[in-house]
């Protein structure tokens, strides 16, 4: 059984086999925490069109077989809410075999909650790749003033995301 | 000199420094800096200097704020429709009258009792969503007591049918650009940073497609980039202007003019990349690595695509009437030169892209744009707006900045949180209230995700009852949206039982209300606020580079509210109380103590106190903290922490640009392949049988335009820009010094008739005279205007300002009927750009034009309704110094 | 200190912030130097227009804000009786409010148009280079109002004795162009770079090519003194002589090699002129 992939150079007509491992290499090239078949299907394969409903249960397979977890629904700004999308649960190890060094969105979450390693806790809703903004918070209230954190400086590094 | 106090103050005309003598302003100054105050930056290219004056500016309309203030039209006192009555069922109230009656004064207890009593009766018999309300696109500045702050504080706690805006300057660049080239998040606009030396250094060529920047100054900018574009000029950068009005900036700048026929820009665009594709001369490299689908683009452009046609530079002059040799000129020159250029926002919010065909316009100069290699030195999209040497690690917040709103953390301690979860939709606001029913896509500013673009609403909403009252606060979009008829029918309909208008000025919305609250002006309350930040995480980040200076400034009150009128705080802390919410409404806050928020939330306490940013009244960020970075003979600022646009993605190095997303970070766009989409994905993904935003971008005859049913009935097409002498309806109607600008209004027989302008030709063929009153009209109205016989435009095109603010109608709502203060949004079509685009088109519209007899109903107008307020006001004495006093100024004595 | 403005009228793009200005200043309001201009109706820093061409193919505008000259010897002082109009030591030339009551001669007298009349107050009133606020040492301020306005340099101020001045330094680094009425008259505000006329046209390859003709040499030669330019067409096939004198008759030869040359003979420049679309013939 072979599976029409259209991209830009023609059609492809691929087994599942190798839509497995065009699949896996993709997902091996990743930068990111997270993804779901339509990325894969656009930044990776370069795909036109939609995929079909089978290509895209056969990526959707893949991409768990590459060892990424299954969390359900999450909103996509280009594509919506995708069910399921995936999260790279050794994310941290794939940082560092791609040199080590995060990027300041992938390693904060933008306008999550962090505790500092002096048990301060931040609101960081404004991160650029140059700074990193946040709100101290204090009994239920944001107090002091805006405070600068370093997005490389030690402190960052030990900084927790943490719920409140 | 008699004692002089001078406070501060900013607007969309740019930061001012206000005196006044015993609590009346004497005059209003741009801020001139001192020897305290930062250095500058200083540019050097092509072995000169640069540097900004050491002065802010403003545009004339910040000169007319004086003027404003006092103006004759302010509204003095709580006002109640004459023939308004309080039914308890709300039927029966003379709905229809509104637009037309008198209104008595009130106290404001009255008026607050009415407002009060109405809101609880229609939150008993409909719910909460029976009350919608919407905000103006900038009547007013300041961070505390506006728009996406104040508003939403007052109306989320109370909860409301939102009204969400569309983006009625930039339409197609929103709905159409992010297909092509994503730039969602900014809507539809590039990252401009650090484009002004780029500029000033390596470009040869600007093209400037369909903007005027010296008259749309980057959106709320001040005027300091016009110097800019003089310091382009004047090194020999070429200039390139297309537009079919030969604009405020053309007609100074350009070096080559052209002036399609309105809504024809794609085609000549499509001949470009003919002549591009048919000689090679396009960056192959740059395409083949980051370019989607664009040899089936190509075969398009070719002829070889399903409609068989090639685009050459011959088909596009049938189509737009610029000759296809000059197109050919123009090809060449883009291509071989280092051409920086485009239009859009933050450009020049131009017309083209407020057309029917303006998602494809869009679409198409962005990827003219990628084929030439745009982020390469040199190659990219600006227009002279915006993009000047920025601090960007100094953070202060700005209007649509969600972290800059007394609705939201972290400036209030508990937000406010709207729960009704129906929305209706600005332009066709009328469309459901009259119908009952209305269903859209789009959540109008799609800021959020291209997700938004394809959501879907209908109202009602599910579970949801109708909409009965209509609170209006700020502004008039009776003279900026389109089909005006349509929103006074929806004002005269028994549907809105009950319409509140609260603003300072008497508008042609607020005399459709019932009550009418008086809002006193920006000069007359406490804010603060930043010249032209729209916010740095909000919509369109660091929009302060369309300046020299980064200027915050405490907005102090240079008087006291004048007549009756009170800040928009005071009245909704008022309701808020009387309703039983009202200490949950204001925290225990007053004004200053809100507006010290921001100072407190953001990098200025680390330069200023408080009580010394209060006396001094505002502060310049140095475009650098560091003493290094300073010229050591100058002192100057020669380097800066620069984050030029889009260069990041050019030359696949990581992505440093500020209000950057995640997935640039890896190099990609904000497009599905994250590459130039040349054949939309986006599109083939969420609308692939969308008939206007076609996956290829192309020119297609429009369903208004000069192959439409009607053209030839209405042969002229009419584009109505944004206006040079107005920002959307906020001056023109207040400030009369601007009356007297002869390329802007002509007084006859009392009326400030709006100028239209009409090329030789047609005022030949149709007998016109410079100076005649004419008729410009098809099926929908009439609007009288007065003609300005002009080659700057072509003989298709009539050109007319759109917002006129003036709304002048012999019979209000009336189909078919004679406006005469110039709003020419009576003959725009109402219909939105397509089924699923809910953009609107004003510069779609087809008309005729003719020799005018006489004015209809000479000395008519809105104003009589003043008069009427203004007898009871002559009772009391008025609290401002009698040489401004507000003479009614229509009428014989402005005649002369 | 000999206070002067020069205008630029290269740098002017006519935003109306000056004139805007000029009235938030004075309207309203007066001084010792001037009653108050009234709201509306009077236009002390006038900007006079005009459109430049006549094709759609070459339109431009001059744009020239025209305030009072400050003349040397001005026409409105020898007008006014009982010392109405008077000239200041520094050459500021006032109209006393008081003195120049019914004196409507004094508007007339002036060549530029820039007195108005006061029915109200039946007096003559004009631009005083806002000498009481330079005057006042209260007034922070350093420039008249419509100088501080103007985003564009367009308007300089400063003192026309010291050659160091940026005033003078500017007037002296560019053409001063007298406005007419007032040819030969040394005056306080300067005009500079006021267009006069231009010569323009675009040269085509021959029709059904649809090219523009690039580099295509143009002479142009006066038929009455016999001076010529010459210049040869840009990218997109224009020529163009700007700054030319006015009134005079012109002949353009358009000449590239292959093809016949183009002669026009009689073209005038009483008026900005956009001489033809010229599309070449093979020799």
């Amino acid at each position: 059984m072979k599976y029409l992939v259209h991209v830009p150079e023609g059609n492809l007509f691929l087994t599942k086999e190798e839509i497995f491992e065009k699949v896996a290499e993709v997902l091996k090239k990743c930068p990111s925490e997270f993804t779901c078949v339509y990325r894969v299907w656009y930044e990776g394969f370069e795909g036109c069109g939609r995929p079909s409903t089978e290509v895209k249960n056969i990526m959707n397979e893949a991409i768990a077989a590459a060892g990424w977890e299954d969390i359900g629904a999450m909103r996509w700004e280009k594509f919506g809410p995708i069910k399921p999308s995936f999260k790279n649960p050794n994310y941290a190890e794939a940082v560092k075999e791609r040199g080590g060094k995060p990027m300041v969105l992938h390693k904060f979450h933008q306008g999550k909650h962090y505790q500092g390693p002096d048990g301060k806790i931040y609101w960081l809703p404004v991160i650029e790749v140059f700074d990193m903004r946040g709100f101290e918070w204090q009994d239920g209230k944001y107090v002091g003033h805006m405070v600068e954190i370093d997005p490389n400086s030690e402190y960052a590094a030990q900084m927790v995301e943490v719920n409140v | 000199m008699a004692k002089e106090r001078i406070t501060h103050s900013v607007s969309v005309a740019g930061p001012m420094a206000v005196h006044t003598v015993d609590g009346v302003i004497r005059r209003v100054r741009p801020i001139v800096l001192t020897e305290e105050d930062t250095k500058g930056w200083v540019i050097k290219a092509r072995g000169k200097e640069y540097t900004p004056q050491r002065k802010t500016t403003m545009s004339l309309l910040g000169y007319t704020e004086k003027d404003k203030t006092y103006s004759y039209d302010r509204i003095k006192y709580p006002m109640i429709r004459e023939d308004f009555v309080e039914t308890p069922d709300g039927q029966n109230r003379n709905t229809q009258n509104r637009g037309k009656s008198g209104y008595r004064r009130a106290s404001w207890d009255e008026a607050l009792s009415l407002v009060v009593r109405e809101i609880k009766r229609l939150h008993e018999t409909y719910g909460k969503e029976t009350i919608f309300a919407c905000t103006s696109s900038h009547h007013t500045w300041g961070l505390a007591g506006y728009k996406i702050s104040l508003f939403k504080r007052f109306f989320s706690m109370m909860g409301y049918t939102r009204v969400i805006d569309n983006p009625d300057s930039w339409e197609g660049f929103h709905w159409g650009a992010p297909h092509t080239y994503g730039y969602y998040w900014r809507l539809g606009g590039p990252e401009p940073f650090d484009m002004l030396e780029e500029a000033m250094q390596n470009v040869e060529t600007m093209i400037m497609w369909s903007t005027d920047p010296d008259t749309t100054r980057g959106g709320y900018s001040a005027q300091e980039s016009a110097l800019w574009r003089w310091w382009m000029k004047e090194m020999g950068i070429q200039f390139i202007y297309v537009d079919p009005f030969n604009n405020f900036s053309s007609v100074k700048h350009a070096d080559k003019w052209i002036g399609p026929r309105m809504g024809t820009d794609s085609a000549i665009l499509e001949a470009i990349a003919y002549v591009w594709i048919t000689e090679g001369t396009y960056d192959k490299e740059y395409i083949a690595k980051h370019g989607h689908r664009f040899d089936e683009w190509a075969q398009h452009i070719l002829g070889l695509g399903v409609d068989g046609t090639a685009k050459t530079p011959k088909w596009a002059e049938e189509i737009s009437g610029v000759k296809a040799a000059d197109i050919k000129a123009i090809a060449r020159r883009w291509a071989s030169t280092v051409t920086t250029g485009g239009s859009g926002m933050r450009g020049g919010f131009g017309g083209a892209c407020r057309t029917i065909g303006g998602c494809d316009y869009a679409r198409l100069i962005v990827s003219l744009l990628a084929m030439q290699g745009m982020g390469k030195t040199g190659y990219n999209m600006w227009t002279g707006a915006c993009g000047a040497p920025m601090n960007y690690n100094f953070w202060f917040g700005g209007y649509s900045d969600p972290l800059s709103s007394i609705a939201n953390f972290p400036i209030c301690d508990k937000p406010a949180i709207n729960d009704v979860q129906q929305v209706l939709y600005r332009p066709n606001l009328p469309d459901a209230i009259l119908d009952g029913h209305y269903e859209w896509y789009g959540e109008g500013f799609c800021g959020g995700g291209l997700d938004f673009e394809f959501t879907r609403h209908i109202y009602p909403a599910p579970g949801c009852s109708k909409c009965h009252c209509f609170w209006r606060y700020g502004g008039s979009f009776i003279g900026t949206m389109l089909d005006t008829n349509k929103w006074v029918a929806m004002y005269q309909s028994p549907e809105l039982e009950f319409v509140i208008n609260q603003d300072i000025f008497f508008t042609p919305e607020t005399r459709h209300a019932d009550v009418i609250l008086p809002a006193c002006s920006q000069l007359e309350r406490v804010d603060i606020g930043e010249v032209g930040n729209s916010g740095n995480g909000g919509y369109c980040s660091h929009s302060q580079t369309g300046n020299s200076w980064q200027v915050i400034v405490f907005q102090d009150k240079a008087i006291e509210p004048l007549w009756d009128s009170r800040s928009d705080f005071w009245i909704f802390s008022q309701v808020a109380a009387r309703l039983g919410w009202g200490e949950a409404f204001t925290e225990g806050r007053s004004e200053e103590d809100w507006a010290k928020r921001f100072w407190q939330f953001s990098d200025l306490p680390k330069h200023m106190d408080w009580e010394s940013f209060k006396k001094k009244g505002y502060f310049i960020v140095p475009v650098s903290f560091k003493e290094e970075n300073r010229d050591p003979k100058t002192g100057l600022f020669e380097n800066w922490d620069r984050y030029p646009g889009f260069k990041w993605f050019a030359s696949e190095e990581a992505c440093t640009t500020p209000n950057h997303k995640i997935f640039q970070e890896e190099g990609l766009m904000g497009t599905l392949t994250g590459k130039w989409e040349f054949v939309s994905e986006s599109m083939l993904y969420w609308a692939p049988d969308d008939e206007i935003r076609t996956p290829i971008a192309h020119y297609k005859d429009a369903w208004e335009g000069h192959k439409s049913l009607n053209a030839d009935k209405y042969p002229y097409g009419m584009i109505s820009p944004h206006p040079r002498f107005d920002y959307h309806t906020h001056y023109q109607q207040h400030a009369t010094w601007l009356w007297e600008i002869p390329q802007n209004r002509k007084i006859i027989n009392g009326n400030p008739y709006l100028i239209c302008r009409i090329n030789p030709k047609v005022a030949e063929e149709k007998g016109i005279k410079e100076g005649d009153v004419v008729k410009l009209f098809n099926d929908r109205a009439e609007a009288l205007c007065v003609a300005h016989i002009t080659r700057r435009v072509n003989p298709e095109t009539i050109h007319v300002y759109t917002s006129s603010g003036i709304y002048n109608p012999v019979e209000p709502g009336k189909y078919g009927a004679v406006e005469k203060g110039g709003s020419i949004n009576v003959l725009t079509p109402g219909r939105l750009m397509g089924d699923y685009i809910p953009a609107m088109v004003p510069n779609s519209c087809n008309i005729d034009v003719e020799l005018a007899e006489a004015d209809p109903n000479p000395g008519q107008g809105w104003e009589y309704m003043l008069e009427g307020v203004d007898r009871q006001q002559n009772a009391t004495q008025r609290p401002m110094n009698t040489s401004f006093e507000a003479d009614i100024i229509f009428g014989e004595k402005e005649a002369k | 200190m000999r206070p002067g403005i020069a205008v630029n009228a290269a740098r002017c793009m006519a935003c109306y912030a000056c004139f805007m200005a000029c009235k938030d200043e004075h309207c309203g309001w007066g001084s010792a130097l001037t009653a108050p201009q009234p709201r509306m109706g009077q236009y002390w820093m006038n900007i006079v227009e005009w459109e430049r061409g006549d094709s759609e193919r070459r339109i431009k505008t001059a744009t020239v804000p025209t305030p009072c000259s400050h003349c040397e010897n001005p026409a409105c002082m020898a007008a006014g009786k009982d010392g109405a109009v008077y000239k200041r030591e520094d050459g500021v030339v006032i109209i006393d409010p008081e003195k120049a009551k019914g004196q409507k001669q004094i508007v007339d007298a002036c060549p530029i148009g820039a007195i108005y009349w006061n029915e109200e107050l039946q007096l003559a009133q004009k631009c005083t280079m806002c000498a009481e606020l330079m005057d006042d040492p209260d007034y922070p301020g350093k420039e008249p109002r419509c100088v501080e306005a103007c985003p564009n340099q367009a308007l300089v101020y400063g003192d026309l004795d010291d050659p160091e001045s940026e005033v003078s330094k500017l007037i002296a680094a560019n053409k001063v162009t007298p406005l007419a009425g007032l040819e030969g008259m040394k005056t306080q505000v300067v005009h500079l770079n006021v267009p006069s006329a231009f010569l323009a046209g675009t040269v085509y390859m021959p029709e059904e090519e649809e090219e523009v003709c690039i580099g295509a040499k143009v002479v142009i030669t006066c038929e009455e003194c016999g001076c010529t330019y010459e210049t040869v067409t840009n990218w997109a096939g224009d020529w163009e002589f700007e700054d030319l004198p006015k009134g005079k008759s012109w002949t353009v030869e358009i000449s590239y090699p292959g093809y016949k040359s183009v002669k026009y003979t009689g073209e005038r420049t009483d008026k900005d002129h956009y001489v033809a679309m010229t599309y070449l013939e093979k020799e």
